[in-house]
């Protein structure tokens, strides 16, 4: 019996290939004997006459039905078979012997396709459906397609994609489906399965229809010897948005979704649709996790979009349910097995191609791909280890000898993870009588270094303080890697950040802020470095590794900029320079600030539009210090009093070596790019100047300026760089070795000296902030408040403060509330403390139970006031007598922290445990810590490097793909 | 890149770097920017502690009625109490004090009682912001003691509770019994630190500090420290509660009584200082036992100075009569730093007289106050006056109900105060006696027993007072003081 072949072209738009893929069918040895062309296009509904003479379905002599936009390919054939009759076949009682051979826009038929596809269904009769061999129409030896299948959890699989055409898959014959594209199909088969899915997604559509026939008792097979190009304009993301309902990955994973909800047993399938949301958040993260964060909403979108259209999935069910008996188990074998999975993933690749720079300064020399031997030298390799171990020995007066430290900018933490964490992001604070506002961001920094020892959090903080040299010195050899290879050269540069005056003054008053801020400024610049491919060994990375930097950019940028705010507008200029010199990279590097915006956002929004205090967002978070106003010079040079008490008087000049190392980087081969170190330099250190002359007053008497010690880190750090590109541009070995010997002893053992005598205002305790049957009180439960009282300077003066019975801790110092004191809530409230203060200090009882009961004060610190004079002494004393004498009051006496007294009838609802127990979470909180967990997913390596021999900057090596890209 | 593109990109380089640092360098402008907003510390006007007055109770006896048991320590009798609370006040409670027993203090309500065996508080509230003071409650005692071993006139003015007593008065000879007498009313225990200072300055033999408990009296024995000493201060610093305090004074001359006291603290050191009430009676009879006795010869007044700072004092004592016919005397001495010193005042014939005396270092004053009657038996007694502040423009005390009562006045300043005296009603109808103090005058009036007088100063400016008690040819002087209870303000910053 003759066949009647009836050849559908579904077309879309799409011009060139359209007429290749019409010239084809003309060719075809065998033709089809009926063509109609299909046009779902919303432009060829309403012909552009300008340019309807140059396109292919003006110009064909087949027969075109002008359908319009359709919503899928399903609908597509439903009007071709409505066009002709309400039949593919070529009378309705010869559908057994017509064939429908269905065409793409995008799919060239060779001359013998259709004759070997036919001659293939002549020789094997039970094949009802029988497709080509699908090749890559740019590249005719990939393979597009031989037959599609589902992995073992229901996803739709193309296990010859991307593959070079070895004849390796000639031998495949029966499959579990085919695609769409080149697709014979005999007709009254096709009427009988019901055609295409009108309810599956499009990228379903195919597999579903060959499960479907399979399931009807047809078999499916693939004529390899038939070939077909295939450019897949859906999954290259060429069609719109609207023919494939969203993004090629939105589709795909539609498309899974549709299967599973389609073909899993109906009690899996149920569960799976309960879960559908769910899933879609896991798989967001995992998404994430595998550096593929472009895949979060199709993840979402795709889980939405199952959950909300189950009745389509199950109608689908029930299309499937109709065929009879059989049952996709049965067609195990056609399945992928694990191993071909598996298989197919490795051989995607995912490499990044090295873009040439657009920025000038980029491209010259910053730019270098020459892998240098040396330039993988480790850390240990290299022995550099053990200069960061002679750091952390240099910084004895800092190891911890208690689980805390304290003193100078630093307070303990809290004492459990869990108040850390309720204070990171939390909108409520509980400073003076409770008080709205956003914490401070810089919880989120602390939070993160408690959480390294959850079980004493302070002691995580204390031995960050003591290695913080440690880690700036790794950051700065590793980061001065983008400058040079030469090891000898990184080990002095490093030397010399770690032990740079800004950095010891910071760490020896307990600035923790400054101090994180040195330790991770070598490590974003790095970060940045990568992501951004500058540098040495800047090329071949793959996207994952790209991620992972972005990842650690974004978090080390939001650690810096929480920990000091002052550094955010220069970073940020700096990155935005970086992002419009490697505009290819945009789009990764763009994401890079998203961390540090989430944590700063809310309390921008108070101090903007609550305080009104723009600069106060620049103010440094913690306890404020003070810190002397250098002049430019006397910053230009480290910014460090180390003169005072230091030997021969030369502090000052420590760094002197290092800043004419610099200099001479101006008149070096790389002139251009030391001036913009030099002039990044010189802005810190402007801006360093401008902020020490910012007054901040952060509530009553409070008042200091700002620190320039972050500010002038990153001065030093780009000065270094400039200084390290001298000794690298230096030819004469002499003249090396006499500029490193004058650097090391000029400036590396003097510096080193220093930060070893350095006096630290830094002690260790045990972290307890109050006494301890304070202390012990709030651990049981007790809601009540410790006044501290302390004389303050001037006569018959007293500062106060109600606090938490745990006390104030370093993660309970909050910048909204300091700068809200003079607001006029906030106000009366400190009126009424301060009212009570005064009545207690005097001795005076009236009404004062009932004033102690509603402040919700159970205890009454009277603390020394370090370095008292004789006249603040006498005053302490006077308002111990009249504590001492207040019947309404109980003297525990001394304390080590103070004198102390107990509310004899405290607010009994405060000293009971509260009813119920207040929820850490909060929106913001929510927000901030996704936003944060995402980042710490991208930094994570996805996979550990293939061998040993790996350079020690590539510690994010390749990634693992996704394994539900298919085409 | 062309050489002289190379040099033109370093020499642009570093002149960019050389202008910009020349320029932060050399134009950098000091200023100073503040963001924020810097809150003030409050200001809090608080009313001290309810104004709380201490009486000490009866007489302290060591030793039991017979003397014989030397471990003993009692109060004896009891004690007149002469006080008033005025009906402004919203609250009032007195309260009987633990004292030397085990007993808890005890609340005796709103009533004064007529008589205090235990020490008592006597407390006023007053709702308002204002100034307390003697208007609001104030009170003396007075005790005659006429055991064999135990005579004399006590009398002591009611005590604000204080941190700071100092002493000035007593000796420590042998058959003289000098107690310190410290009482604490509050619900806090307070440690007293105890330094005592004799004529070599201080006394190197320390006092162990004392705790007091809350409500309790503890009784130091000063001659364990000074060893037959005839001149004595002391200095007490109460750490914790505020107490308050009396040195008591016993003599025996053999087995015979020589008159008690109970010596209230003097004012604070200053240049000058003011003694009122040297009401100088019996010389005659005195001179007579002096000759006679030895152990008399302290039967005589004297002036004795103190001086708490590190440089000696050189002072002038004016001692001026009350009347044209009583005339002084003036004594100008220097007395070594941290010593003390007793000048006799035997020039004085009998008659009323004030001290007045101005010194070029600050110093500490009290005069002792003998009385002798050679028709009594005992027949001395004595009394300790020490130095007086000047009063404010409105004084209320109450007049002892037994024995004469006379008030001295005495005016140190440089111009004449006018005052009135008289009850409350006086004062308010216009009738109250109008009495002309010319400056750096003394004058004596006689008070109605048991009267409530109100003492007003017209122009602001007012006086210092001691009131003399004579019964029965004993003598007590009862300090005239307002313990002034001020409103106090306190600046608070809040964080």
């Amino acid at each position: 019996m003759k066949s009647f072949v009836t050849a559908v072209v579904v077309a879309n738009g799409n011009a060139d290939e359209l007429a290749t893929t019409l010239r084809r069918i003309s060719a075809q040895r065998r033709p089809a004997d009926r063509i109609l062309i299909v046009d779902t296009s919303l432009q060829r509904a309403h012909p552009d006459p300008e340019s309807a003479a140059t396109h292919p379905l003006e110009a064909t002599e087949f027969e075109v039905l002008r359908c319009g936009p359709v919503k899928n390919l399903a609908q597509a054939l439903t009007k071709a078979s409505e066009h002709l009759g309400g039949t593919f076949a070529s009378a309705p009682d010869e559908s057994e012997s017509s064939w429908l051979w269905l065409l793409h826009d995008d799919s060239a038929p060779e001359q013998d396709t259709l004759e070997r596809l036919l001659h293939s269904v002549e020789l094997s009769p039970s094949v009802a459906l029988v497709g080509p061999k699908q090749l890559n129409w740019q590249n005719p030896r990939i393979l597009e397609q031989v037959g599609l299948t589902l992995t073992s959890r229901l996803e739709a699989f193309n296990p010859a994609r991307g593959q070079i055409d070895q004849s390796q898959h000639d031998s495949a014959d029966d499959v579990l489906a085919i695609g769409t594209a080149g697709m014979l199909v005999r007709v009254d088969a096709y009427e009988k399965v019901g055609g295409l899915d009108e309810n599956a997604p499009n990228l379903a559509a195919d597999i579903d229809f060959g499960i479907r026939m399979r399931l009807a008792g047809h078999r499916v097979a693939v004529a390899t010897e038939a070939r077909l190009l295939h450019s897949s304009r859906s999954l290259a993301g060429l069609r719109s948005k609207r023919w494939l309902g969203g993004s090629p990955r939105t589709a795909i994973r539609k498309a899974n979704v549709h299967l599973k909800l389609a073909y899993l047993p109906f009690t899996l399938a149920l569960a799976y649709w309960l879960a559908l949301p769910v899933i879609g958040i896991l798989r967001s993260i995992s998404s994430v996790a595998a550096k593929r964060p472009n895949r979060i909403w199709s993840e979402i979108s795709s889980s939405i979009w199952g959950f909300f259209t189950i009745g389509k999935r199950l109608a689908s069910r029930r299309k499937r349910a109709r065929l009879g008996s059989l049952k996709l188990s049965d067609f195990d074998s056609l399945r992928a097995s694990r191993a071909a999975v598996k298989q197919a993933k490795l051989h995607e690749v995912d490499e990044l191609s090295g873009e040439p720079s657009s920025s000038p300064l980029l491209q010259e020399g910053a730019i270098d791909t020459d892998r240098e031997a040396a330039a993988r030298q480790g850390l240990v390799s290299s022995s550099s280890i053990w200069l960061a171990a002679l750091l952390a020995l240099v910084g004895f007066a800092l190891f911890p000898t208690a689980p805390a430290a304290t003193g100078g900018a630093l307070l303990p933490l809290s004492d459990n993870w869990f108040a850390l964490f309720a204070h990171a992001g939390s909108s409520f604070q509980q400073l003076g009588l409770g008080f709205a506002a956003p914490s401070d961001p810089f919880n989120w920094v602390l939070l993160a270094i408690g959480s390294l020892t959850p079980w004493q959090p302070s002691l995580a903080l204390a031995v960050l303080l003591w290695l913080a040299r440690s880690i700036a010195f790794v950051g700065a050899w590793k980061a001065l890697s983008l400058v040079t290879a030469k090891v000898w050269i990184r080990n002095l540069a490093a030397l010399a950040y770690a032990l740079w005056p800004a950095l010891t003054v910071a760490l020896g008053e307990g600035r923790i802020g400054a101090v994180i801020s040195g330790m991770l400024l070598p490590w974003f610049v790095l970060a940045v470095a990568r992501a951004a491919g500058i540098g040495r060994n800047a090329a071949g990375r793959t996207q994952s590794q790209v991620w992972s930097w972005i990842g650690v950019a974004g978090l080390t940028l939001m650690a810096i900029g929480v920990s000091t705010p002052s550094l955010v507008p220069l970073l940020l200029v700096g990155l935005g320079a970086v992002l419009f010199g490697r505009i290819r990279r945009f789009g990764y590097l763009l994401w890079i600030p998203l961390p540090l915006a989430a944590a700063l956002t809310p309390q921008i929004w108070f101090l903007l539009f609550s305080v009104g205090q723009p600069l106060a967002l620049f103010a440094d978070p913690g306890i404020p210090v003070r810190s002397p106003n250098h002049q430019f010079w006397q910053l230009l040079v480290g910014g460090a009093d180390l003169d005072a008490g230091q030997p021969f008087g030369l502090g000052l000049w420590l760094t002197a070596s290092f800043i004419l190392l610099a200099g001479l980087a101006l008149a070096g081969p790389r002139s251009a790019r030391a001036l913009v170190y030099w002039l990044f330099a010189l802005t810190a250190i402007g801006l360093a100047w401008l902020v020490e002359r910012i007054e901040y007053v952060t509530g009553s008497g409070l008042t200091s300026n700002g620190s320039p010690y972050a500010l002038l880190m990153l001065a030093a750090f780009a000065l270094i760089g400039a200084a390290a590109m001298t000794l690298e541009s230096l030819q004469s070995k002499r003249l090396k070795v006499l500029l490193a010997a004058s650097a090391s002893l000029a400036s590396i053992a003097p510096m080193l000296f220093a930060a070893a005598v350095n006096p630290v205002q830094v002690q260790h305790t045990d972290g307890r902030v109050v006494p301890a049957i304070v202390f012990a009180e709030a651990s049981a439960g007790s809601r009540l408040k410790l006044l501290e009282i302390r004389p303050a300077d001037q006569p018959k003066t007293l500062t106060a403060q109600l606090i938490t019975g745990d006390g104030q801790h370093l993660d309970d110092q909050n910048l909204a509330y300091g700068f809200s004191l003079g607001n006029s809530t906030v106000a009366e409230e400190l009126t009424a403390v301060g009212d009570v203060v005064s009545r207690l200090a005097l001795g005076s009882n009236q009404q004062l139970d009932q004033k102690l009961n509603e402040l919700g004060v159970g205890y009454i610190l009277l603390k020394p006031t370090p370095n008292a004079t004789e006249s603040q002494l006498q005053f302490a004393q006077r308002v111990g007598t009249n504590l001492d004498s207040l019947v309404e009051l109980e003297s525990l006496g001394a304390t080590d922290l103070g004198s102390l007294w107990r509310v004899v009838s405290p607010n009994t609802e405060l000293a009971k445990p509260a009813a119920e127990v207040e929820s850490p979470w909060s929106i913001t909180k929510g927000i901030q810590l996704t936003a944060i967990l995402m980042f710490v997913l991208l930094a994570i390596p996805s996979r550990k490097p293939r061998s040993g021999n790996q350079r020690d900057s590539d510690i994010f090596d390749n990634e693992s793909s996704e394994g539900d890209d298919f085409g | 890149m062309t050489l002289a593109r190379q040099l033109g990109s370093r020499i642009t380089s570093l002149a960019t770097v050389g202008a910009l640092l020349t320029a932060g360098i050399l134009l950098a402008p000091e200023f100073k920017l503040t963001v924020g907003q810097q809150i003030p510390a409050s200001e809090n006007q608080v009313q001290n502690a309810d104004l709380t007055l201490v009486c000490p109770g009866a007489a302290i006896r060591v030793g039991g009625a017979d003397s014989a048991d030397l471990g003993a320590l009692d109060q004896v009798g009891s004690a007149e109490l002469n006080a008033q609370v005025s009906s402004d006040a919203s609250e009032f409670l007195a309260t009987r004090l633990s004292g030397l027993a085990d007993q808890s203090p005890s609340e005796l309500g709103q009533a004064l009682p007529a008589r205090v065996a235990s020490p008592l508080a006597l407390t006023a509230t007053d709702e308002q912001l204002r100034p307390q003071g003697s208007w609001l409650v104030s009170g003396s005692q007075l005790q005659l003691q006429t055991a064999a071993n135990f005579s004399g006139l006590l009398g002591a003015q009611c005590q604000l509770p204080t941190n700071q007593l100092e002493f000035v008065g007593g000796d420590s000879q042998l058959s003289r019994e000098l107690l310190l007498v410290l009482t604490n009313p509050s619900r806090a225990e307070s440690r007293a630190e105890i330094l005592l200072h004799g004529k070599a300055g201080v006394i190197t033999n320390p006092v162990e500090p004392v705790i007091i408990a809350p409500g309790k009296t503890e009784v130091i024995a000063l001659g364990a420290y000074l060893a037959n000493s005839t001149e004595v201060a002391v200095q007490v610093k109460a750490i914790g509660a505020p107490i308050v305090g009396w040195m008591q004074q016993r003599v025996m001359r053999g087995t015979i009584p020589g008159g008690s006291d109970w010596i209230a603290p003097t004012t604070a050191a200053a240049n000058n200082q003011i003694v009122p009430g040297i009401m100088i009676r019996g010389v005659k009879d005195a001179r007579e036992i002096i000759n006679t006795n030895a152990n008399y010869a302290d039967q005589q007044a004297i002036l004795r100075v103190f001086v708490p700072g590190k440089t000696q004092a050189k002072f002038t004592a004016q001692i001026f009569g009350a009347t044209a016919r009583t005339f002084g005397t003036t004594i100008t001495e220097s007395v070594p730093a941290g010593a003390v010193m007793d000048f006799p005042l035997s020039a004085l014939a009998d008659g009323d007289y004030s001290a007045f005396i101005d010194s070029d270092q600050p110093i500490q004053v009290a005069v002792k106050l003998p009385r002798t009657n050679k028709a009594k038996t005992p027949a001395t007694d004595f009394a300790w006056l020490p130095a007086q502040p000047n009063l404010n423009a409105e004084h209320t005390f109450t007049v002892p109900a037994s024995g004469i009562s006379k008030l001295s006045f005495a005016n140190g300043t440089n111009e004449a105060v006018e005052l009135t005296l008289g009850t409350a009603a006086a004062q308010s109808s216009g009738v109250a006696a109008r009495i002309v103090l010319p400056a750096g005058s003394t004058r004596t009036v006689e008070l109605v027993a048991g009267a409530k007088l109100v003492l007003k100063s017209a122009g602001g400016v007012s006086v210092a007072a001691t009131m003399i008690v004579d019964v029965d040819s004993a003598v007590a002087a009862i300090s005239v003081q307002d313990f002034a209870n001020q409103p106090e303000t306190l600046r608070v910053s809040v964080r």
